[in-house]
């Protein structure tokens, strides 16, 4: 081997090195539960059990943005009584959760989630828009409902948000999404 | 030109169809100043880069609206004269087909867009822009901390490597028309005001449609003193100036290009 | 740095608790995927939403009405408010350059005191709970003997009427600093209008404007309300254009914008104002109100033009002619000020130039001088106190001679940066044994402190602002906190705390004549009693039966107006106002030159933290187009007969001192002028501010107004040598050299007025 075809023969190796990791990562993403979180929220028990509308909790997701992840003081709001040591929470994961929550109420600490949709940076995505047009929640996000721990179910990369623009005749100038 | 459907009755002058919306602004230098409100107010809308003392003595300082200053005559009869200088969104735009990747595009509201996404940074564009509106991240972002906290989170903070340039405030542009949607009404005259705009006390500066004949900008567009800054380059910028007024104008020299004080060329 | 950075930050810190502390170790990429539920945010803060609070602004000099955006707890951008009376929704770059003062990374985060000595430079952070006892027994003690002195900026408002009743009840002495000192303005308006509020000139709806000296675009009582009224002037709809004549000793902004513009020899302002007054009488008596300037003569004959064009070095036809376009129009109005109102003789000069508006009789008239509104309470004061130089000389004196006061407090002046350094004001006042500094960012005074008690940024904090100008409503500008404080009080960080309120609760502390005069705990309860007053009346821009409502409803429009009944004033009297020459500092032959320091349209004269802004820092001068430091405007000849190139640096000298400075060529000044920028040449004052440029007030000499007792801070000479050495001036221009059409220009002019 001279040493210019060793280059590219070792430079060819890392390149599907190189793929193969990213592909093993997505896999393994794509596959997976979603990420763990601080607390584990279940949806399933606020939104199957007890029939929550999403925007009760994510209340800015028809005038502004962002959905936003409600603030302590709302979760407070029920879990001021529903708390662990309410009799009717007889689950201990549940226990042990609310408890986690309560801690954080008492500490006047800010609960770091981890974030599931993660957009790069030079995308601007306004919910509001897209609920007054009429979408529902799971169009882009799935039945969260059912979910333990919340995972992304669509790729909602640029050619899956033009697609879905062209499909449904709204725009798609790209300052609609970059600016 | 590109685009312009065959066949349709649409005004082939324009490169883009139109959508019964051209953003534009009319610039009356009989009220500019110079006091520089409206480049503070671009700089903190739009998250620019500190210009700091280094990044301007390499000339690479970054100012999305900047006033150029043109000095006139010789003492005692000198002048200087002030124009606000920034992208004039061409319509027949030179630094759009230089750009071999489309991150620099004309869309169909009269915006000439920057696509921080797509831009690999050539800079074609620049060398190509007669305004020298556009300008180049030489270096990756090193903000403090604390400057990090006023930072507009509706406008890409831009990295190493990208082309930048005014956007006429389309982050301001889409939120009016969204907030708008969402009451079901229709985009107002007024509505939209660039940072520019709504800061200049003597408001030199008046942005809105262009084809909306009613409209403010539309009216003062076809005042008689309208021109363009290098209308012969066949740019036609949706940007119109209007003269400034001087009485006394023919007893002193028009402007020209520089005194002993500008080695450097004559504008700011 | 991404935008979610952003986000994510003030997520953490402006919601939370936690304030800076918070996340000071945090710098990790992963910072991106998180999200926040926030706690303990203000209700009304809805996350995730813009709110636009209505505030005052105090960086940009004049008080404008500002809204500010708060998203997720931080300000974001700032406007002009437009409800507010005095600018009508539009801002300046001082206004806008606000958030960075705030976020300014320089501030002081908690209280210090210095390691080891005074001016050691190193400090401690202290707790309020440790510092504030100390602090009180050294005031109380001080008390006792008269011994404390209070150095604050010229404010009026809440602090302003807190200020006085604070250091009338404690006894001490209360000391303001303006540094280029406006007393020649004041009193010759109290002289010809009859009132010490220098009046609002109605440009925006005058037909002719004639100015000398006064610089109303760049450094007036408000840039942003004489902008907004050049604008109207120029092209408002439904008046015809306006004409504007400006007399100054060089080119400025304001005379860029004028259509002609004429240098006048430094100190003769007056002397023109009475050439064109005796021009404007043409012949006819003039009228006993202006007799005292003539003099005793009885006639202005020996101002006619041909006689004054030699000194002035205004050629009498110009004289002439813009006296008869200043007559004829159907409204005029005559503005003096800038470096005219600077010299010996400013009080002369100053009221020579308004009595034209005597002659044109058009004080309280459409188009012409209106008469200022005065406070809509009659405790809360619409003007802010001024303490001459002669006074600050006299106190300096007495501390040298061994009368030293025990404490000194000090908010907002920097009196060791912008008195003339001859004086030697940091060192005098080093003597002070105790000095107790409320700045939150360290400047050249504050760095004498034995402790520093940070104030809240205007932004975090409660006041008022009665507007400096104002003809048509009576205002009352309510300055309400948009933001919590970026460095809060908070378990193992003291934070800052918002000057009046330390002020109120050492007062409730030392209690008896001071509790009964300040009876408010906050700043807060102390607006809130003036507002019900407000309300009581039931008129002006917010009414309503409830209390809380109008309160609520004040604080969300930026404060209360009512539109002013008929101002009244004294009549005129110039009495004893003779014409007088301008004394200069020293004798022409060794220092030829007029230094003219000239406030930035950005930075203004250098007092306040502006300088902390790298926006304002590095935009562009408008007309040398220079940033980030000091240059000295020359006249191409003089550098020419100097062997000067630009970009040499030259040394001004004066009788009291110094600079170093590159030279710009300046097409627009005369031989013997030359310009000096204010602004820059702090020592303190923190990373974008420290070590830059040079500050020219320190290099001015101690010459007083004899009437006023100010600093004539137009009057010093000096001379200029090259030396040797060169730099380059960061400039903007010629960044980007635009591309010029031989047929076609860019900047394009039409004579045609209509």
């Amino acid at each position: 081997m001279t040493p210019r075809t060793l280059r590219i023969t070792i430079g060819a190796l890392v390149v599907v090195l190189g793929l193969l990791i990213i592909g093993a990562v997505t896999w393994v993403t794509q596959a997976a539960d979603g990420p763990k979180q601080p607390i584990e929220f279940m949806h399933t028990v606020h939104v199957e059990q007890n029939d929550i509308d999403c925007v009760f909790c994510h209340r800015n997701v028809e005038t502004g943005a962002e959905a936003t992840i409600p603030a302590i003081e709302q979760c407070m709001m029920c879990h001021q009584i529903v708390n662990n040591e309410n009799p009717k929470v007889t689950n201990p994961l549940h226990q042990a959760e609310i408890a986690k929550l309560v801690a954080h109420w008492e500490n006047k600490e800010p609960i770091d989630w981890v974030r599931v949709h993660v957009m790069p940076d030079h995308v601007r995505f306004v919910h509001a828009a897209h609920i007054k047009a009429g979408f529902d929640c799971a169009t882009c996000h799935g039945d969260v409902g059912s979910m333990e721990r919340v995972k992304q179910v669509r790729s909602l990369n640029m050619g899956d948000c033009v697609a879905c623009h062209r499909e449904n005749n709204a725009p798609t100038d790209c300052t609609i999404c970059h600016r | 030109m590109k685009q312009a459907a065959e066949g349709t009755e649409q005004d082939t002058s324009k490169p883009v169809a139109s959508i019964g919306r051209r953003w534009g602004m009319v610039v009356d230098l009989d009220r500019c100043t110079g006091c520089q409100a409206c480049v503070v107010a671009c700089h903190a809308e739009n998250n620019i880069a500190l210009n700091l003392e280094d990044v301007v003595l390499q000339q690479r300082a970054i100012n999305w609206i900047r006033i150029e200053r043109y000095w006139e005559g010789e003492y005692p009869n000198v002048k200087a004269r002030f124009l606000p200088m920034f992208c004039q969104h061409c319509n027949n735009a030179p630094c759009e087909p230089v750009c071999p990747v489309y991150a620099t595009y004309h869309n169909q509201e009269g915006l000439n867009v920057q696509v921080y996404n797509r831009c690999i940074g050539t800079r074609y564009c620049a060398n190509n822009c007669p305004y020298h509106a556009r300008f180049f991240n030489f270096w990756e972002r090193d903000l403090d901390d604390t400057h990090r906290e006023y930072l507009n989170p509706e406008v890409t903070v831009r990295t190493k490597g990208i082309m930048e340039k005014c956007t006429f405030c389309v982050q301001r542009i889409r939120r009016s028309e969204w907030e708008r949607r969402q009451a079901d009404e229709e985009l107002q005259e007024g509505d939209v005001q660039p940072a520019c705009v709504q800061a200049c006390p003597t408001d030199t500066l008046v942005f809105g449609n262009l084809e909306d004949e009613n409209s403010r900008v539309a009216q003062l567009a076809e005042n008689k003193r309208h021109y363009r800054v290098m209308e012969n380059l066949g740019t036609d910028t949706n940007v119109i100036y209007l003269k400034k007024v001087d009485p006394h104008a023919s007893e002193t020299a028009p402007a020209h290009a520089g005194t002993a004080a500008d080695s450097g060329g004559n504008s700011a | 740095m991404r935008r979610r950075d952003v986000l994510k930050l003030a997520g953490t810190s402006g919601l939370g608790m936690g304030a800076a502390v918070a996340f000071a170790g945090c710098g990790t990429p992963e910072r991106e995927f998180h999200l926040q539920s926030p706690v303990e945010i203000p209700e009304d803060t809805v996350t995730g939403l813009d709110t636009w609070y209505a505030t005052i602004c105090q960086d940009s000099g004049d008080g404008c009405g500002v809204i500010v955006r708060v998203k997720s707890g931080r300000a974001r951008k700032i406007e002009g408010n437009p409800d507010y009376p005095l600018n009508r929704g539009k801002s300046s770059a001082r206004a806008q350059a606000a958030l960075q003062t705030l976020y300014n990374p320089d501030r002081i985060p908690n209280p210090m005191v210095p390691r080891r000595n005074r001016g050691s430079g190193r400090y401690r952070f202290m707790r309020w709970d440790d510092v504030l006892p100390e602090f009180q027994d050294k005031l109380g003690a001080a008390r006792e003997s008269s011994g404390i002195v209070m150095i604050t900026e010229p404010v009026n408002g809440h602090l302003g009427m807190i200020l006085e009743r604070f250091t009338q009840s404690i006894g001490a002495r209360w000391l303001t600093f303006e540094p280029l000192e406006q007393a020649a303005v004041r009193q010759a308006s109290a002289r010809v209008f009859g009132t010490t509020r220098v009046p609002q000139f109605d440009i925006a709806n005058t037909d002719y404007v004639l100015s000398i000296g006064s610089n109303f675009l760049e450094s007036s009582d408000s840039l942003v309300h004489y902008g907004q009224a050049y604008g109207n002037f120029r092209q408002g709809e439904g008046r015809s254009r306006g004409t504007f004549a400006h007399f100054d000793t060089h080119l400025t902004m304001t005379a860029a914008n004028a259509d002609e513009w004429h240098p006048v020899t430094p100190g003769t302002e007056g002397t023109l104002a009475l050439s064109i007054a005796h021009a404007v009488l043409d012949g006819r008596p003039v009228p006993a109100a202006l007799q005292p300037l003539t003099g005793g003569e009885g006639t202005l004959e020996a101002y006619a033009a041909e006689n004054v064009a030699d000194v002035t070095g205004v050629p009498a036809e110009v004289i002439q002619r813009v006296a008869h376009d200043f007559a004829a129009a159907p409204t005029a109005v005559a503005i003096g000020g800038g470096s005219a109102a600077g010299h010996t003789n400013g009080l002369f000069n100053m009221s020579a130039i308004f009595a034209l508006n005597l002659l044109m009789n058009n004080v309280g008239r459409t188009g012409g001088v209106l008469l200022n509104a005065p406070s809509p309470l009659p405790d809360i004061p619409a003007e802010a106190p001024v303490t001459s130089f002669e006074e600050w000389q006299t106190f300096l004196g007495e501390i040298e001679s061994g009368q030293v006061p025990q404490v000194l407090l000090i908010h907002g002046a920097n009196p060791v940066f912008g008195l003339p350094g001859v004086l030697n004001a940091g060192s005098t006042l080093d003597a002070i044994p105790y000095i107790v500094s409320f700045s939150n960012v360290l400047d050249e005074t504050t760095a004498l402190a034995d402790l520093i008690l940070p104030d809240h940024h205007y932004l975090e904090s409660w006041g008022t602002s009665v507007p400096p100008l104002g003809a048509e409503y009576s205002t009352l500008g309510v300055q309400q906190p948009v933001v919590r404080p970026y460095h809060q009080e908070f378990e193992g960080a003291a934070g800052t705390r918002a000057f009046a309120d330390v002020l109120l609760s050492l007062a409730q502390s030392l209690g008896e004549s001071l509790a009964e005069a300040l009876p408010w705990t906050t700043m807060r309860d102390a607006i809130r009693a003036s507002v019900d007053e407000l309300q009581a009346r039931g008129d002006g821009s917010v009414t309503s039966d409830d209390p809380e409502v109008f309160w609520l409803s004040v604080l969300q429009r930026g404060g209360w107006w009512v539109p002013a009944e008929s101002v009244t004033a004294d009549a005129p009297d110039l009495t004893g106002l003779t014409a007088a020459e301008a004394d200069f500092s020293s004798d022409a032959g060794e220092f030829p030159y007029h230094l003219i320091v000239t406030p930035s349209v950005l930075l203004g004269d250098g007092s306040g933290s502006l300088a902390a802004s790298p926006w304002l820092q590095s935009t562009a001068d408008p007309m040398t187009t220079g940033v980030w430091t000091t240059w000295v405007a020359l006249s191409p000849q003089t550098m020419a007969a100097l062997g000067i190139q630009e970009n040499d640096i030259v040394r001004i000298t004066s009788v009291a001192g110094s600079l170093l400075a590159p030279a710009y060529p300046y097409p627009g000044i005369g031989e013997g002028v030359v310009s000096v920028p204010l602004g820059q040449g702090h020592q303190e004052l923190g990373r974008y501010a420290e070590n830059r440029g040079e500050n020219a007030l320190r290099i001015l000499a101690p010459v007083v107004q004899e009437e006023t007792g100010a600093l004539a801070w137009s009057a010093t000479r000096v001379r200029i040598a090259p030396t040797g050495r060169r730099t380059r001036l960061p400039r903007i221009e010629g960044i980007t050299a635009p591309v010029q059409m031989p047929d076609e220009k860019t900047f394009q002019i039409t004579n045609e007025t209509q």
